[in-house]
């Protein structure tokens, strides 16, 4: 059977709500499962509408199927063994190289961008399904109702991947992830579990600005070293990034965020033992909110997630804690780096947007709609 | 070494610094992170008790259970789970 998609079950509104297209999305692979294929007929099948190639991993006795224009398990009875899914063509890596697809909520199971060996998906550039969680990482993110999730990629002077979802109809930056450094990496699916791996798309392309560069939807950049008293701006509800390239020796970094005023403010602060802290401060008056002790090393990435009432604090690719009733200051915008302790150095301050707008959001529900 | 999670009673120590639970002064822990959310204008609080939420070893949570200082309301190993 062969069957029309339709936006609106997807809950993608038609081209015209859009803008009547024209987006400038140049499609590497693109398979909206058209046509029905028998579990064990699958493998090596074109990509309908393509372009792209179907390889099946791992999937014996075969069950996975495309059935009313949905990638799904055959309901034969067999049991769903761990590690089988499907992989499409390779692409080269280029800042805004993206995948889109949707996944079932049920299963656990994995997708993404990296490389497949000898059938073997390969660490990082994934993601689990059901909990959003890196592969061979920590828990980033639950949605509410999992639909479309998207990957796109920065360069390879980067070397790392946006990680989004569709949620409540606004495109949410879970994490920004590591990826291999392979200049060819290949979309897949694959699945766990008992679940029904249901997707009703998946597509690659090669999108346009603000993605076709690296930090095209950056709030504020500080590329290189930072200097102690260098100022920020961010969303409300943001992602911070940054770099501690040498731990101080003594005192601590202290980046301030959701900045009310010099008196009232967050921060996070890394002192000469790698401990991290999350302080809220009131009046002047530091609380603590979160530690971890010994975490952070010269190199480490610090990353922070500002959403809503919750901060969530990573260093090394790692949740270190999370914290749930930060109300104070939760609309404010300024960020600084206040200081930097003794002998301590801090770069690549990057600022994100938690939730994408505008053109940035536009472009991801286009490439979820199939449009150019 | 297996890790533990559990959430524990403790106090909050106010000085010069701010403020911060005892439990991460008086024990080594990996993480801590207050799962109270106590207004800040309100520390402290009376009684002077707060819930926190911690990652430990096994030896220091065995340590901290015996001390009277301390109430541990729960506690579970961490086991994440394979992906």
């Amino acid at each position: 059977m062969t069957r029309a998609k339709s936006l609106a079950l997807l809950g993608i509104p038609a081209a015209g709500a859009l803008g009547g297209g024209g987006y400038g999305i140049t499609y590497l692979i693109n398979d909206e499962f058209t046509t029905d294929r028998a579990a064990g007929n699958v493998d090596g099948t074109a990509a309908e509408p393509g372009p792209g190639t179907r390889s099946v991993i791992g999937d014996s006795p075969a069950v996975i199927e495309i059935s009313s224009s949905t990638l799904t398990r055959a309901s034969t009875g067999q049991p769903f063994s761990d590690g089988r899914g499907i992989k499409w063509t390779g692409i080269t890596r280029a800042a805004g190289v993206a995948m889109i697809a949707t996944v079932g909520n049920a299963v656990f199971g994995r997708f993404g961008l990296t490389r497949v060996s000898s059938n073997v998906i390969e660490g990082e550039g994934g993601w689990a399904i059901g909990s959003i969680r890196q592969i061979n990482g920590d828990f980033v993110y639950t949605p509410s109702a999992l639909s479309h999730v998207a990957v796109v990629l920065n360069s390879s002077s980067k070397n790392n991947a946006m990680m989004l979802v569709k949620d409540n109809g606004s495109w949410v930056l879970c994490y920004i992830t590591k990826t291999y450094v392979y200049s060819v990496l290949q979309p897949f699916l694959q699945y766990r579990g008992d679940g029904s791996p249901d997707s009703d798309y998946l597509r690659v392309a090669q999108l346009p600005a603000p993605f076709d560069t690296d930090n095209g939807i950056a709030t504020d950049v500080h590329s290189g070293s930072v200097s102690a008293g260098a100022t920020f701006s961010h969303e409300a509800d943001t992602w911070i990034e940054y770099t501690v390239t040498t731990r101080p020796t003594a005192g601590q970094t202290e980046t301030r965020f959701r900045v009310q005023d010099g008196s009232n403010y967050w921060q996070v602060t890394v002192d000469s033992s790698g401990n991290i802290d999350l302080d809220e401060v009131v009046s002047g008056t530091p609380t603590q909110r979160g530690t971890a002790a010994g975490v952070v090393s010269s190199g480490h990435r610090v990353c922070i997630v500002a959403d809503d009432t919750t901060i969530t604090v990573y260093s090394n690719d790692v949740q270190r804690f999370s914290y749930a009733s930060a109300s104070n200051f939760k609309s404010a915008t300024a960020g600084e780096l206040e200081t930097l302790g003794t002998g301590g150095a801090v770069s690549n301050l990057i600022t994100m947007p938690r939730t994408l707008s505008g053109r940035a959001a536009t472009i991801l529900n286009a490439f979820a709609a199939g449009q150019s | 070494m297996a890790n533990w999670q559990a959430e524990i009673l403790t106090e909050w120590v106010t000085d010069a610094n701010g403020n911060r639970p005892r439990i991460t002064d008086d024990y080594q822990l990996q993480s801590a992170v207050d799962a109270t959310g106590q207004p800040a204008k309100n520390i402290v609080p009376a009684p002077n008790q707060c819930i926190w939420l911690i990652v430990c070893d096994e030896a220091t949570l065995d340590a901290i259970e015996a001390d009277s200082n301390y109430t541990v309301l729960w506690s579970e190993e961490v086991v994440l789970d394979a992906i």
